[in-house]
This record gives structure tokens, sequence and C-alpha cells, in this order.
């Protein structure tokens, strides 16, 4: 029975991540509208199923732009944002999680110091002030993405290069006389590639869920639509027309939950040490 | 003589298929005031036998057949939910670990107090002032300031002396001793083996008294039963035991044993024969009992 | 000796709190941007701007800068808000109570489900409350509080409307209060009215903080207590005639918070990171909302007034995180 059900979790994970990654790459062809055309006759349309009409099937917002076209753009927006933001916050967090493993002391302290000051701090809140600071924009995400998220990595590629460090096969590189570079890049990282897939499947969703909130506030572009924007909006009218916000909000939390279920699946495997 | 405990044919295994058999019909009886051994080494399912009498089979195990008689009632059917009154007032025992069996957070007069506050409904007052005379009892000096304190503060002798206090703390019918000097230093071992006996007596209490050793069961015993793989083979005084062993395998046990009546004799193990022939007769067993239960 | 862990753990905290601060301002001032441009009227001249940057001290080195700060912080003076006009100290603690009532209402509120859930789980073991325990427990841990947030709001107050989506207090009640610890105020002077449209007002941000905080707290307690539960001493109540539940509740629980409290000081700090957000969307007038609009109009003098605050929280959330613990485990406790 257990299988059974991971296999249905995983199924629906992957489903939406499918559909999630289809909708950010195609967004121009399959969204029915230009996300940002306006045709203010047609303000506040409900979705079909709440009396609306077929052409918006999720109805239309205050200045009459098609919703489903702004969420499908919106879906690009945090795919993207988020994939770079990702894989930057696992740049910086895998190398310096190398080299602090590797050669310990007071790199080592130093790393790790920074690290759980980072960590002990709410980083959204950090991150806020700093995008406030650099201004509105798709880019200060993407920063902000880096600078909350590369301590997640440093910190688990940091206790597992501490692990392959005391492994046979780094002592016989070390003893072969292979330079430290090639040992990390030859024979730690291969080794610890497979639960960066993990994390970087995690760090994913995060990435969505910092992507949504800075735009809420106020903090991505304002020219294109973001998921956080149209709740935002979808705030503002949200007795008068909820699914405004619902739509997103939905979105957003679907893509969490399966990032998360795909996340914890392979996390059950490999628990002590993303605990550690 | 009245038996306040009797267990007839009690058949206990893994509900698994087929079933592992961990009781195979053992019988055992415990007289009034009587102390009752149960030997057997390692694995004969003597814990079994005390886990059943209180109700704590371990998970996925069940009572396929037989029947437990206390004080003249069946209690072998009855759940663990339904037996909390026997258990705590009439049932008690001492663990085999005190390092590990009091609570690490709770103060030893709490740990002590609760039972007879809930059993013989005393004023937690009247029920400190009773933990202090049971601690001296047990021979604790100083018993008001022991009350005081959490069990990381007692060493491994005081903590069992603590445990069989409250043993017999609402003066039970019955105590189950699984082993209580195991694992204990030697020379704490005899002073605590001589304070349960002497409890035991001035009490009046019924005891079954579970240990690997011989030795320390021919010491303290009224009648003693020698256990292997789930059954009980012999049953006799203690004293006709040691000199007119009936079953093979208790001989076997006796030659095994160091004896403080015989110093100097060599010991012998149980042979290898006598073992394989025991393994056989426990094999035709299980084929007949899967045959009764597993069909 | 655990008063003069105590003092350590005090001592310690002060230069985290200074390494925020330094961390802060500098990140504050090497940006590029200026505060002082988002607050002139159209047609100022040259002249008033460095009128205002002498007046909020930006034209001096960053150093000095720092430094009259740091200077002000001693002095108990956190200088003055740009966009508000008004004395950050004073803005600051007009919002703290509204901010300490949200997190202490949310954490109890944590606190309540995570042991519920945790006990019920273990009471009922291999049913389907566990089951069903299990996949709240998942749900509640993967959805952050800000998502819990907007959930909750549109199904709670506009979908099915029962309870209020902004805002504190009912301006239609008269209440003036003295402090503006306006819960307990109204506790203790018998407003019962208000003391309801409070609680109203609370229930969905604070559910909202609550439900993560609950889930990750849950899952620690969960594990602890299914290892305290194969203890000896547990085996010792249940043969005491104790019932599985008063066993679960009076042996085990206490003893798995000791581990739990240790894994799980972080996320509670971390609430106080999550009203940030909360408070913003929910309109609840606290720290965190003025947090927001304090960097919108980035007013440097009460984003950092308000950074420190925070931090500060967090280091005493963490100090009595650690004091829970000395009290619950008596090998901690003083001899
Ligand atoms: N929970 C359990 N699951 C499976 N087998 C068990 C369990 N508990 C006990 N047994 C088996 O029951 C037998 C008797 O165990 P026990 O009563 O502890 O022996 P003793 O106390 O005489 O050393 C052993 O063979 C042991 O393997
Ligand atoms: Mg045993």
């Amino acid at each position: 029975m257990p299988t059974t059900s991971v296999f249905k979790i995983s199924s629906f994970s992957i489903f939406v991540i499918v559909l999630l990654g289809f909708a950010a790459l195609f967004a121009p062809i399959i969204a029915p509208y230009d996300p940002m055309a306006q045709d203010l006759k047609n303000s506040f349309l409900p979705p079909f199923w709440l009396g609306g009409t077929s052409e918006h099937l999720l109805g239309t917002d205050s200045l009459g732009r098609d919703l489903l076209s702004r969420i499908i753009f919106g879906a690009r927006a945090a795919v993207y944002v988020s994939v770079i933001g990702s894989f930057f916050a696992a740049l910086i967090g895998v190398v310096l999680g190398l080299l602090s493993g590797y050669f310990g002391g007071a790199l080592d302290a130093l790393i790790s110091r920074l690290v759980d000051a980072w960590m002990s701090f709410p980083s959204v809140l950090l991150c806020i002030v700093l995008a406030a600071v650099i201004g509105p924009g798709l880019e200060t995400v993407i920063v902000a993405i880096i600078i909350i998220d590369w301590t997640r990595f440093c910190r688990v590629v940091r206790s597992e290069t501490i692990v392959q460090k005391s492994s046979d096969y780094v002592s016989a590189a070390i003893i072969g006389g292979l330079s430290p570079l090639k040992i990390l890049i030859k024979e730690v990282f291969p080794n610890i590639a497979p639960l960066l897939v993990t994390l970087l499947t995690l760090e994913m969703g995060i990435a969505i869920v910092v992507e949504a909130i800075l735009s809420f506030v106020g903090l991505s572009s304002s020219h294109i639509p973001t998921w956080g924007g149209l709740i935002q909006e979808g705030r503002l009218y949200v007795n008068q027309a909820w699914w405004l916000m619902g739509a997103p909000v939905f979105c957003i939390v679907v893509v969490v939950l399966a990032f998360n279920l795909i996340g914890d699946s392979v996390r059950k495997r490999i628990d002590p040490v993303l605990r550690a | 003589m009245k038996n306040i405990l009797e267990i007839r044919d009690l058949i206990v295994g893994i509900d698994s298929i087929p079933p592992t058999w961990i009781l195979r019909e053992a019988n055992l009886s415990i007289g009034e005031g009587q102390i009752v051994g149960l030997v057997g080494e390692s694995g004969a399912g003597k814990t079994m036998v005390s886990r059943v009498i209180l109700g704590f089979t371990p998970e996925g195990s069940r009572v396929f057949g037989g029947e437990i008689h206390f004080c003249g009632s069946k209690i072998s059917d009855l759940n663990r939910d339904s037996r909390p009154f026997l258990l705590g007032k009439e049932v008690t025992y001492i663990p085999q670990n005190p390092m590990t069996a009091l609570n690490p957070v709770q103060r030893i007069n709490d740990q002590m107090t609760d039972v007879l506050i809930r059993y013989l409904q005393l004023k937690p007052r009247d029920a400190t002032k009773r933990a202090v005379s049971l601690l001296s009892e047990v021979q604790i000096h100083d018993p008001e300031k022991v009350l005081k304190l959490y069990p990381h503060q007692l060493s491994g002798g005081m903590r069992q002396r603590v445990l069989i206090a409250i043993a017999f703390a609402c003066n039970p019918s019955l105590v189950i001793a699984d082993e209580p000097t195991t694992a204990l230093d030697v020379t704490v071992q005899k002073e605590i083996l001589g304070l349960i006996k002497r409890m035991q007596s001035s009490h009046g209490t019924s005891m079954l008294f579970i240990s690997h050793d011989l030795g320390v069961v021919s010491k303290i015993c009224d009648v003693v039963n020698v256990m292997y793989g789930g059954q009980v083979l012999e049953t006799q005084e203690a004293d006709a035991l040691f000199s007119a062993p009936s079953h093979v395998y208790t001989k076997a046990l006796l030659s095994a044993t160091p004896r403080y009546d015989r110093p100097g004799d060599l010991l012998e193990p149980v042979s290898d024969r006598l073992v394989t022939e025991m393994g056989k007769t426990i094999l035709s067993w299980d084929k007949r009992a899967e045959a009764c239960f597993y069909k | 000796m655990f008063g003069r862990y105590l003092m350590l753990r005090l001592l310690l905290a002060i230069p985290t709190i200074f390494c925020v601060a330094v961390i802060v301002f500098v990140l504050m001032r090497i940006v590029p941007g200026d505060p002082i441009s988002m607050m002139i009227p159209p047609g100022a001249s040259p002249d008033d701007i460095e009128n205002l940057r002498e007046i909020y001290g930006l034209n001096k080195p960053v150093l000095d800068q720092f430094l009259i700060w740091l200077n002000g912080i001693a002095e108990g003076d956190l200088g003055r808000s740009i966009s508000l006009k008004l004395g950050v100290g004073q803005l600051i603690l007009n919002r703290l109570p509204a901010t300490l009532e949200l997190v202490i209402l949310s954490m109890g509120i944590a606190i309540f489900l995570a042991v519920t859930a945790s006990v019920a789980a273990i009471r009922y073991k291999d049913t389907l409350v566990e089951r069903v325990l299990d996949t709240f427990t998942g749900v509640a841990q993967a959805i952050p509080d800000f998502l819990w947030s907007l959930l909750l709001l549109l199904f709670f107050g506009v979908i099915l409307p029962l309870f209020p989506i902004t805002g504190r207090l009912d301006p239609s009640l008269s209440f003036d209060p003295i402090t503006n610890f306006y819960f307990f105020e109204a506790i203790f002077t018998f407003r019962l009215d208000v003391v309801w449209d409070l609680l109203a007002h609370l229930a969905l941000p604070s559910f909202a903080l609550a439900f993560p905080l609950a889930a990750s707290l849950s899952r620690v307690l969960r594990g602890s207590l299914s290892e305290a539960m194969s203890q000896d001493y547990i085996t010792l109540a249940q043969v005491k005639g104790y019932s599985r539940l008063e066993v679960i509740t009076k042996f085990a629980l206490r003893n798995a918070l000791i581990p739990t409290i240790t894994l799980s000081g972080v996320q509670f700090a971390f609430l106080i990171g999550g009203t940030v957000l909360v408070e913003y969307i929910f309109s609840y007038p606290g720290l965190g909302n003025l947090a927001i609009s304090a960097v919108v109009q980035r007013d440097l003098p009460l984003i950092q007034g308000l950074i420190l605050t925070f931090a500060v929280m967090f280091v005493i959330t963490n100090l009595l995180i650690d004091l829970s613990y000395a009290l619950i485990n008596p090998r901690l406790r003083g001899r």
C-alpha cells in the first residue's frame, strides 16, 4: 500500500511540474490573450463556472486583462527566476561548502559562522530590505533568492564533504599526490551530486515562494505579470472578485506541494545527510 | 494451599504466517506467600511469561491458547486496558534495569506516592509519610532527602531499592521480579537479593522470581520452575530440585552452574547432543501447533 | 550554576545583535540610491536637499553615521523616521504590543496543536487517525505562512466570511486603552466585546503563523514521543496501571519535550520573521506592517531600528527557549 501512494504522489508532482515547465516555455503560444491587453468593457468577468464566458476561462481583472493568460505568463516569470536563482545559490553554496568542508580550520570556522548567522535571521526580511535597496525588478528577485538560499546548499555540502574527506578513496588520492582542487572536482563532487539534485528540487519550491513574496510586496518587475503581483492586485478586489487572488494562490500552493512531495520522497532516502 | 496465580497450557506466539512460537503450553502456579523461581537460559521465554501475566505481550504477538487465573478468576482474556484494576495494586513489577526504569523528569516522591494516592486513596501528605517509611524499610538512609531527588542523582543500587519500595507500596498479592539483580554490581546484588526476600516475607506477598542463574534462585525460592524453549520442563521444591533433579536438562543445567555448596567441582557445559534432542522435541511441538492454529 | 549560564548567553547575544546592526547599516549604505531623493518635493532646490541631508546626518562619512547611530541607541534614541517624521523608538514602541500579542498567540496555538496532534498520533498509532494526522502535518509544513495567510483569508475571510480580514480592532467599538497591549488591557478591564473582536481579528493571522510551526514542532515531538514510549520507565508506568493516554501525557510527554525544545528553538524564532508578511497581508498594525512600508519608502532610520528590534526579539526568544529547556530538564536545574 505505501508503494502505491508514493507512486500516486510522484505522478501528481511530475504532472504539475511538467505542466509548469510547459507553461513557462511556451507561454506566448498557449496563452489565449496578450497578458497586458486591456479591455475595460469586460473587466471583472468571473471564471466560466461562476457565470463567466468560455472566452475568458478564468475571467478578467480590473482592467479586463485575461486572468488565465496572466497566470501562464506568471508561471514563466516564476520559473525563470527560480531556475536561475537556484542555480547560482547552489553554485555559491557548493563552492563554499566544498572549501569549508575540505580545508577546515579558520576558513571553515569563518564560513560556518557566516552560515549560522545567516540562518538564524529571518532571511525573507533581510531580502525584502535588500530588494528595496536595489530597487524592484526580476534581477532583484534572483539576487534575493541567491542570498537567501546559498546557505542551505553550503551547510549540506560542507557536512557531506567532511564525510567524503575521511573516506578511503580520498585518502588514496591525497597520498597519490592529487591536488586539492582535482580531488574536490574529481572525487568529492561526483559523490555529492545526487544529494545536490534533491536539494535543487526542494530549492525550486522555495524559490517560487520567494518570488511570489517579493512580487507580492511589489519588489519584482511591474512590467510583466507575476504570481505575487497577481495576488497583490487580487487582494485589493478580494471582496468583489475573490478568484483574482484565488487563482494565483491555488497555482502556487499546488506547485509548492508538488515540489515538496518530490523532495520528500527523495529526502527519505538520504535523510540522515540532510538532517546533519 | 491456595494458588494465587495459575498458568495452564499457555501458548503465545508472534502472529505471523506461520506463527513464531514463544510460549509452548507453559504451566506455572504460584502459591500464596511463596517465592516461585523461574529459571532458564536467555531466550527461554521467561520475560514473556511475566509480560503475559501483566498483559503486555509485545506488538504482533498474541495468546493462542491456555489460561491464566489470578486469585481464582480468569484474566487471560482481558485485554490490557481492562486490567489496570490489577496492575499497580494487586500485581506489581520489579524491573531488570533500575537505571532506566524510573522517570528521569519526576522526583522520587512523585514516583512513589502516585500509586499510594491512586490505589490507597491517601492524601498527598500521608502518601509522602508512607513513602518515607517504605524507603526506610528498603534501608535507604535519610528518606526525606531522597524523596526530593531525581533519579539521576541516585546510584543503581539505590534506584533498585526505590523500585522495590514502589513494588511493595500497596501491599500487592503478587510481585513479579524479572532478573532484578542482573544489571547490578556483584556486591550490590547480594544485598538486593536479601532485601527482596525480606520484603516478601514481611509483607507476606507471593512472588515470581525470574532469573537465568540457578545459584541465585536456589538461595531465595521455595519452588523452582525450569524453562526451556517456551515450556516449563520441571517444577520442584528448591531443595528437591538440587538434590534430585528429574529432567535431563535440569541435570545438565545444574552441572553447568557453579555450586556454593560444592566449590571446586568442574563445570560441564550442556552437551550438544542434549541441545539437538530438545530442539527436535520443540520442532515436533511446533508442527502439531501449526496444524492446529494455522490451517 | 544556571544563573551563570544565563548570564553567559546574554553576553553572547550582544555581539550577535551588534553584528546584525553593522550588517544592516552597511548594507543600507553601500547600495546605490538615496533615501532623500524619495522625500523631496518637486521643485526643491539643491540647497533644500543639502539641508535635509544635514538634518538626517546623511552628509557625514559612513563610519561617523554609524557611531552617531550607536551612540543614539546607547542613549535610547533610534533616530527619526524620514517618511513618518516621528521618533523611530516611539514608532516601534507603539507597534510592538500588537506584534507581541500576535506572536504570543501564534506560538500558543502552535504548541497546542503540535502537542495535541502528536499525542493523538501516538495514542492512535497504526490507525486511520495517525494517517490523517500525517497528511495534515505534511501539508501544514509544506505550505509557508505567507501562503497560509492567503488561503485562510480566502476561505474564512471571503468565501466563508467568518472573520474580519483587515485591522486589529473594529473602530466602531469605543475602546480607549492606556497601553497598546489591547488584548491584555481588555481582559483586565473586562471588556469582553473588545476581547472577542481582537480575537476575531487575530484568528486568521495567528493560525497562518501557527500552522507551519505546529507541523514542524509536531514532527520533532512525535519522533521524541515514540522514542520515549519505548523506554523502561514507560513500561513501569504501564505496569503501575496507568492508561495509555495517561502514560503518554504524564510520563512520555515531558521527557519528549526536552529533545523537542533543543531541536525547534530556531523555528520559534522564525515565526517572528513570519509576522512581517502576515501582518502586511491582513493589514494588521504591527511592526511587520511598519517594516514593509519603511522598506517601500526606503526609510533608513526606521528600517535600521526595526531590524534591530527584530534581532533583539530573536535573541530574547532564543533565551526563553533555553530557559524553558533548563526548567523542564532536572539535570540542568540548579542543584
Ligand atoms: N517482540 C518480539 N518479537 C519477536 N520475538 C520476540 C519478541 N519478544 C521476545 N521474542 C522471542 O521470544 C523468546 C523469549 O524471549 P524472552 O521471554 O525475552 O526470553 P528470556 O526472558 O527468557 O530471556 C525469544 O526467543 C525471543 O526471540
Ligand atoms: Mg528476559
